[in-house]
């Protein structure tokens, strides 16, 4: 998916300052936090406890600047170089190879302990050795590692100061990037000895950075906290780091927490009826929380997505905590969800390891280098909730939100399950993330009439009408569905008490509509009837008026007759027309008559 | 850089009493230049006939540098008798430094 986003983001940790002239460290985003680097020709104090990973930082940072074609020197002051080889080696560096080639030198500036002191003395020889060496091999890089442990020959507090001074600003004037590493806590006390009065250093010093290992709930974690860097912006906090594969890896979160837009279109969360409730299919790029109780319903909800999505062709990366991924595919046959043929075309991938197994570093590490290799368009995280058990509450919180925001940054669709008992619209995410998400689903049960049934409620849309009733999620051997749920006096009705419901209103409706048959039956049998009548009454008015007709036809004719015959009799020459139309007829048919 | 090399003293001690030093110094750096002064009296008070001592400038011979391992300078070794021994330090302290050489009254 979108190269372009992710060139700019890799490409932020190369971004140079104008004021100040950087080496980058080559260090999996380090260079982030520096923003940029080391700077260029100047000496960096490292300092922090035993084991918070101070030579390892900064051998790396010869090892990435050899691979690149700067020459460094490593000056161990503790180890021996044999020893220095071979933890490099467990790392996969081989540094013997760039030694040969002329990138590399370590130099073991062991001080033999059997010395005797018989006087004031200096650290010539060390220059000259320095001095001499990055000459011969044009060294851009230089690392002086543990030189608590060489100025401890001085056995004089306020001596080890002057001349840790004298060789800070030796190194300064020789112009070669450098890095002093020294046992000191945060508090600046030194461990070991009663010398450890380095603070003074972090005015001195133009890039100070402390290193610490924190161990909380048993589950330890390295930091990194960049004291000062002058003429430089730089991360100002503290930065987790783990030391995995290959080296020091960095995640951090300023540089990926910001300027992320919505990816254009939406996608299924795998169950129309699902979408529809939440005012339309999920955007994409956004954070679905799906949470809920174990067995509510959440991984089969996620799979649902997931094997949707691989079904339109795009890509699903899901992290499973809980189960492997076998399992996981197992599982998912009984709801009828086959998430094989999605694996098999390489759409979806499933990552599965124990949260306990790592700290929450090292799964965000491995999370974040999966989406770089796999590249998806969707991830799920199977659940999110697992975090918690990767370290204290804040680890992670830290955890979901890096994930959260680097998936928004990268335009991807990140939805979570959380597993959750009860349901604290507070906290619905268990973990107080859910600000960033975009859409929140909660699962519950319901115990009705002896039965357990499980509810959805939309409880979150951003910008969307979502609906705010609750829904029966239901789980069957054909996927996920879901059903009205009946709000009565008696609460939510789910499961064969909703079933039951069912029938009843099915009853009542059919009941309702052959009523309404009936009454149309009769309305039209009525009408019916009405109009039989209407035409047998007319049929009598036709009749009757047929029949006045007749009579008056044989009126007018009768009349017609008188007046031919009066008129062949000479009426008119005696009475004049008038008298034609009064009827004396019958009185002279009368007085015919008798 | 100035190899004051003193050959054995005729009649000395060529034999297992013969000392043989080497000492690194920084240029003219003042405790190198004590240094000097200190192990040649030393040299000349205790082992007339005995010695051998090469200087090695560090800024000017880095190689003999690395190789000895010299990170502090004024360093004296010396190379025999058995056994080696490594002494910093401008070698004022006189008593520690006849003391680490096994040289008593």
């Amino acid at each position: 998916m979108s190269e372009k986003r992710k060139k700019r983001l890799i490409g932020k940790g190369v971004v140079v300052s104008t004021q100040l002239k950087k080496v980058a460290t080559g260090i999996h985003g380090l260079d982030t936090v520096l923003n940029g680097g080391l700077p260029a020709g100047r000496a960096t104090l490292l300092c922090g406890g035993p084991g918070t990973g101070k030579s390892v930082l900064a051998l790396e940072f010869l090892y990435r600047g050899a691979l690149m074609g700067e020459p460094g020197i490593f000056i161990t002051f503790e180890e021996g170089a044999d020893v220095v080889r071979q933890n490099a080696a467990t790392l996969g560096w081989d540094l013997a190879a760039l030694e040969r080639s002329g990138k590399l030198f370590i130099f073991e500036a062991s001080l033999n302990r059997e010395s005797v002191n018989t006087g004031d003395f200096d650290l010539s020889g060390l220059l000259s050795i320095i001095a001499g060496k990055s000459r011969r091999m044009k060294a851009q890089r230089l690392v002086l590692d543990a030189l608590d442990v060489l100025l401890r020959v001085y056995r004089d507090p306020y001596r080890e100061q002057d001349e840790l001074y004298a060789l800070h600003d030796w190194l300064s004037n020789l112009g070669v990037a450098s890095i002093i590493t020294a046992k000191m806590y945060e508090n600046g006390h030194s461990t070991g000895h009663a010398t450890g009065h380095y603070e003074f250093l972090h005015y001195v010093a133009d890039c100070v950075i402390n290193l610490e290992q924190r161990v909380q709930d048993r589950v330890t974690t390295r930091l990194l906290l960049v004291i000062k860097y002058r003429g430089s912006d730089f991360v100002r906090n503290e930065t987790p780091f783990i030391i995995i594969d290959d080296g020091v890896k960095f995640t951090p979160l300023s540089s990926i927490s910001l300027n992320f837009s919505p990816q254009p279109g939406t996608v299924s969360i795998g169950h129309a009826g699902m979408d529809a409730i939440m005012g339309g299919p999920l955007r994409r790029g956004s954070c679905i929380i799906v949470s809920g109780s174990a067995g509510a319903g959440k991984t089969t909800i996620a799979c649902s997505f997931s094997r949707a999505a691989c079904a339109h062709k795009e890509r699903v990366l899901f992290v499973s905590f809980e189960e492997s991924a076998a399992s996981l595919i197992d599982c998912m046959l009984s709801p009828g969800i086959d998430l094989r043929p999605a694996v098999k075309s390489g759409g979806l991938k499933i990552l599965s390891f124990l949260p306990e197994s790592a700290g929450a570093n090292v799964a965000l590490y491995r999370i974040l280098q999966a989406i770089d290799e796999f590249k998806p368009d969707h991830l799920v995280i199977d659940a999110v909730t697992s975090s918690l058990r990767m370290g204290a509450e804040h680890t992670a919180f830290d955890f979901a939100i890096r994930l959260v925001s680097f998936c928004k940054e990268m335009g991807i669709t990140a939805l979570l399950t959380a597993q959750l008992e009860g349901l604290g619209v507070a906290d619905i995410s268990g973990l107080n993330i859910s600000s960033l998400a975009d859409t929140v689903l909660a699962l519950r049960y319901i115990d009705v009439g002896g039965e357990m049934n499980r509810m959805l409620l939309v409880i979150k849309a951003r910008g969307r009408r979502h609906s705010n009733q609750y829904r029966e999620f239901i789980i069957t051997s054909q996927g996920v569905g879901i059903a009205d749920v009946y709000v009565g006096e008696g609460g939510v009705l789910t499961g064969s008490a909703r079933q039951e419901q069912e029938m009843k209103e099915h009853i009542a409706v059919s009941r309702r509509r052959r009523t309404i048959k009936e009454t149309e039956a009769v309305l039209a049998v009525k009408k019916a009837v009405r109009k039989a009548s209407d035409k047998a009454l007319e049929a009598e008015i036709l009749k009757k008026e047929f029949e006045l007709e007749t009579l008056n036809a044989e009126e007018s004719l009768h009349l017609s007759g008188r007046e031919t015959r009066a008129v062949l009799r000479g009426r008119e020459l005696v009475r004049g027309p008038r008298k034609v139309k009064q009827p004396p007829a019958p009185a002279k048919k009368g007085g015919l008559q008798p | 850089m100035t190899p004051a090399k003193k050959p054995p003293a005729k009649g000395g001690g060529s034999r297992n009493g013969q000392f043989k030093f080497i000492l690194f110094v920084a240029g003219r750096e003042p405790n190198s230049v004590l240094a000097r002064q200190n192990l040649q009296r030393l040299c000349q008070e205790r082992l007339p006939g005995r010695h051998t001592i090469e200087i090695i400038d560090v800024f000017q011979d880095l190689d003999a540098a690395l190789k000895h391992n010299i990170l502090i300078t004024p360093t004296l070794i010396k190379v025999a008798p058995e056994p080696l021994v490594t002494i910093f330090g401008n070698l004022s302290d006189s008593s520690k430094l006849m003391a680490s050489l096994q040289l008593t009254e």
